[in-house]
């Protein structure tokens, strides 16, 4: 386009447009001054009823958490607010933008709050400072207890709004815990709170997956005395045994239709992957080397399966493209890779690389190219899981001798623990949005 | 036996040698032609690819934007601190000192080895030295006479301030704000661009901008609203107006810190 | 030379640039004012309710027997090298000993539960813990105990015989244990 202009400089120099006067250079901006957007978080306010500072505080914390994760902002100081802080002002007319640009915010975020008995109205708006209009704006009305919900539900709309793409924080993480004495599957907030037991097996539950809808979960579970595979409506509660077939029955994956299940099956004597009906009807063998073949994961347009294989000697990182059965090897450079995570938007895989006794975190792209290391202990940190808008990674960490779940940036940056004290937490596993 | 024929080059690469010939003078012609009206016009300058730009410097804002800012460097020079030691030229190494340690103990193990110690140690001393010398050099060669004033190092004028241009774009660079996560994919970020039109009256008032080219990204091009708007009134006066100034919004630079970064 | 070939480039290209430089010349000239007026919200059309997802409610307790499975005093448990399920010489002779016990016992079932330490992935570690217990199977089964007596199940690294890290605890817990099924 440069040359192009330049060209064109140059032609009307040369005499065919003698008239034209030559303009000034052009001013170039390759960087923006902040890479971080001021965001002034203002304390929500009571607006009709008695005043609930706790309430305010949940709604106010779970905020900053969600926002400050997203890594898109720059809070500024509370301390510096000025008297519209302190005003409730959940229309345009009402706030005096003036204050805000004093103190260099872009977007601020106010609200208020009302409590009836056990019911929690929310006013929540996000501000455009310099242009001085509302962005976004919503009432939730829920609980009391839902005030966390409700500020994540916020913070995914903000995200929306100032990204074009929704967060993912009204949703749930699924995971395996021995916060009961055994391994059990469990369900609980992104932010770790309000955790359910969603099993009571009295045995081993293992590796967790959501259905595409968030509706049902793939389990595996040893309490027939075999690794079984098993299927969880969440809201029914109603659980059914799928695929008992002799030997392992592990590592089961919904295909991002919903309709197939990739799992690793060992009836015919050695580990491989197959692909079952939802039922656990076999379909299809898909693996035939000899050698461990574990961890399927899918692409999410459904047409290839990441997985581990040892058919090299050491477990290394394969795809299998299912239209041909063709498999070709996407790791190269460690020595025990295992667990792949392909991204939402497909751009990535995720996976775990031990090196020198201990378990880090990588991605790669799916070609096999521009591979880099996330995260840099400490402890083992194993299972990524991306988050379904493909911004963050949940995994699991055993650093300090208890095991805990994580989350970071999909770039390895902010990274922070997620689950509340009791128990061993690991497998975790991201829903999509509720 | 036959009698063996002369080699003859294969004609098929000369069809026809005239044709060549022709295109060739063809194309000298054309090329002197331009060269004539590249000298004519002043153009040459022109075809330098923008990337070869000077190396970026930190605007001080506090200074008032002047019509011919003085040339210099960007900050004041410390007091020149003495060269240790003189640029010398780097030694050579002796051909002994390049025999690997190994290969001389081979021989005899035993009395050789406190020989091939000694011999490691000089070697390790000299390459200390030849660094420390090219170290030296590169000082010296890097230091800039005491007197040169504090200015923009394109500036050609003598008025202590900086250019008009180089003002706004400051101004509004420092007012953009846009995080990297906004944008997400990396590749995105690497060719995404828009033009704005802007036109700043004497009083530093933003007059007018037009987008001449969107970005094609929403959230981009709102952040690139949202900095002018906040530049809507420079903090000092211009001394000249400037009248519809193509802007041009990119992450190049975010890019190569993000390639440094990893 | 890449000099001469923009240049040439240059002037390939003059003719039609020239045409579209011109026409680029005949913008429409800038509007007026600039900052965009604050945008009046419209109070309420952009304000929508949004009732919150509930919780999920746990489920009803659900007894969950694991199978009875118990070691006895003849069954001895056998060892792995790292990341290795083939049999090494004490094995061997460990697997003759239970298989002389298997032959005394010709009534009892055995379930093989195959172990690993905790080093490695979970799925890979079921996978190399299914490995042992079937090679272990395989060597019975070849000194002539009835296959159909003989199952399998791994317990990967979920079962360590010896808690901790280091050594000692891994070399203990990367095992196949042989249990009568009662």
């Amino acid at each position: 386009m440069r040359i192009t202009r330049r060209l064109t400089a140059l032609l009307l120099l040369a005499g065919l447009c003698w008239s034209v006067t030559a303009t000034a250079a052009d001013l170039e901006i390759s960087a923006p001054g902040q890479q971080t957007i001021p965001l002034a978080l203002t304390r929500f306010l009571p607006q009709a009823g008695a005043p609930a500072p706790a309430v305010a505080e949940e709604l106010n914390a779970a905020l900053a958490a969600d926002l400050d994760l997203a890594g898109l902002f720059r809070f500024l100081d509370p301390q510096a607010f000025l008297g519209d802080a302190g005003r409730i002002g959940l229309f345009s007319t009402e706030v005096d933008f003036e204050q805000w640009r004093l103190l260099g915010a872009e977007v601020l975020i106010k609200g208020a709050y009302s409590v009836q008995g056990e019911q929690l109205t929310v006013e929540a708006r996000l501000f455009d400072v310099p242009n001085g209009r509302l962005l976004a704006g919503r009432r939730f009305v829920g609980r009391t207890l839902d005030a966390r919900r409700i500020a994540h539900a916020f913070a995914d709309l903000i995200l929306k709004e100032l990204t074009g793409e929704a967060g993912p924080f009204d949703a749930r993480l699924a995971f395996i815990s021995t916060r009961s004495g055994h391994k059990e599957l469990w369900l609980m907030d992104v932010d770790g709170n309000n955790p359910i037991r969603l099993t009571d097996h009295r045995s081993i539950v293992l590796n967790p997956d959501f259905s595409p809808t968030g509706k049902e979960l793939l389990f595996t579970s040893y309490r027939a005395g075999n690794p079984d595979l098993y299927r969880k409506e969440i809201f029914s509660g109603s659980e059914a045994r799928i695929a008992s077939y002799a030997g392992l029955n592990i590592a089961g994956r919904y295909s991002p239709d919903g309709s197939t299940v990739a799992a690793t099956l060992s009836r015919d004597g050695d580990p491989e992957l197959y692909l079952l009906a939802r039922d656990g009807a076999l379909r299809k063998r898909l693996t035939t080397s000899f050698g461990i073949d574990v961890d399927p994961n899918w692409s999410p347009d459904g047409r290839q399966l990441a997985f581990v294989s040892s058919r090299l000697g050491s477990p290394q990182i394969f795809i299998l493209t299912l239209a041909d059965g063709a498999t070709r090897r996407l790791t190269a450079n460690g020595k025990y890779d295992a667990t792949p995570a392909w991204s939402p938007k497909g751009d990535r895989i995720a996976f775990t690389r031990q090196e020198g006794g201990r378990f880090d975190i990588y991605s790669i792209r799916p070609d096999g190219t521009d591979e880099r290391r996330l995260t840099f202990g400490p402890g083992n940190l194993e299972h990524p899981r991306w988050s379904p808008d493909g911004r963050f990674l949940v995994y699991s960490s055993d650093a300090g001798g208890k095991k805990t779940l994580m989350v970071m940036r999909a770039d390895g940056t902010g990274a922070r623990k997620v689950t509340a004290a009791g128990g061993d937490a690991s497998h975790p596993a991201w829903s999509p949005v509720w | 036996m036959t009698a063996v024929r002369p080699l003859r080059p294969s004609s098929g690469l000369h069809a026809d040698p005239r044709a060549g010939r022709f295109l060739g003078a063809y194309l000298l012609s054309l090329l002197l032609h331009a060269l004539l009206l590249l000298a004519l016009t002043g153009a040459w300058r022109g075809t330098v690819p923008r990337e070869d730009k000077p190396p970026v410097y930190y605007i001080d804002l506090v200074h008032k934007p002047v019509l011919n800012p003085q040339a210099g460097r960007p900050e004041p020079r410390l007091p020149e601190q003495p060269v240790p030691t003189p640029p010398a030229p780097v030694a050579s190494v002796e051909p002994k000192a390049t025999i690997p340690a190994k290969l001389a103990t081979t021989g005899k193990p035993a009395s050789k080895t406190a020989d091939s110690h000694v011999s490691d140690a000089l070697r390790k001393l000299r390459d200390e030295q030849a660094l420390q010398q090219k170290f030296a050099a590169l000082r010296q060669a890097q230091t800039v006479p005491m007197d040169t004033p504090v200015g923009l190092p394109d500036a050609k004028g003598n008025e202590a301030g900086i250019s008009t241009n180089v003002y706004v774009q400051a101004t509004i660079q420092q007012n953009w704000a846009l995080s990297p996560y906004v944008l997400g994919d990396p590749a995105k970020m690497a060719r995404i661009e828009a033009w704005v039109r802007i036109t700043y009256g004497k009083s530093g008032r933003l007059e007018s901008f037009r987008f001449e080219k969107e970005s094609g990204d929403t959230q981009f091009d709102e952040s690139i609203k949202r900095a002018l708007v906040k530049s809507q009134q420079l903090p000092n006066p211009l001394p000249v107006r400037l009248e519809d100034v193509r802007l041009i919004f990119n992450l190049k630079q975010l890019n190569v810190l993000a390639e440094l970064r990893r | 030379m890449r000099l001469s070939r923009q240049v040439l480039a240059v002037l390939m290209a003059t003719l039609l640039l020239a045409m579209v430089g011109c026409a680029s010349k005949t913008t429409p000239e800038p509007a007026p004012v600039v900052p965009p007026p604050p945008v009046q919200a419209p109070p309420t059309t952009d304000v929508t309710q949004q009732p919150v997802v509930r919780g999920v409610e746990s489920q009803p307790v659900q007894s969950g027997p694991v199978a009875d499975h118990q070691a006895v005093a003849g069954l001895e448990r056998i060892y792995f090298s790292y990341d290795q399920f083939t049999l090494e010489d004490a094995a061997r002779v460990t697997l003759e000993q239970n298989a002389v016990y298997l032959r005394s016992h010709p009534k009892e079932k055995i379930v093989i539960e195959g172990h690993c330490d905790e080093r490695g992935s979970d799925e890979y570690n079921l996978a190399l813990g299914e490995r042992r217990a079937v090679t272990a199977k395989n060597y019975l089964v070849s000194l002539g105990i009835a296959a159909d007596r003989l199952s399998v199940v791994s317990y990967g690294e979920e079962q360590p015989l010896v808690a901790g890290s280091g050594e000692e605890a891994w070399s203990k817990n990367r095992r196949a244990e042989f249990k009568v099924v009662r």
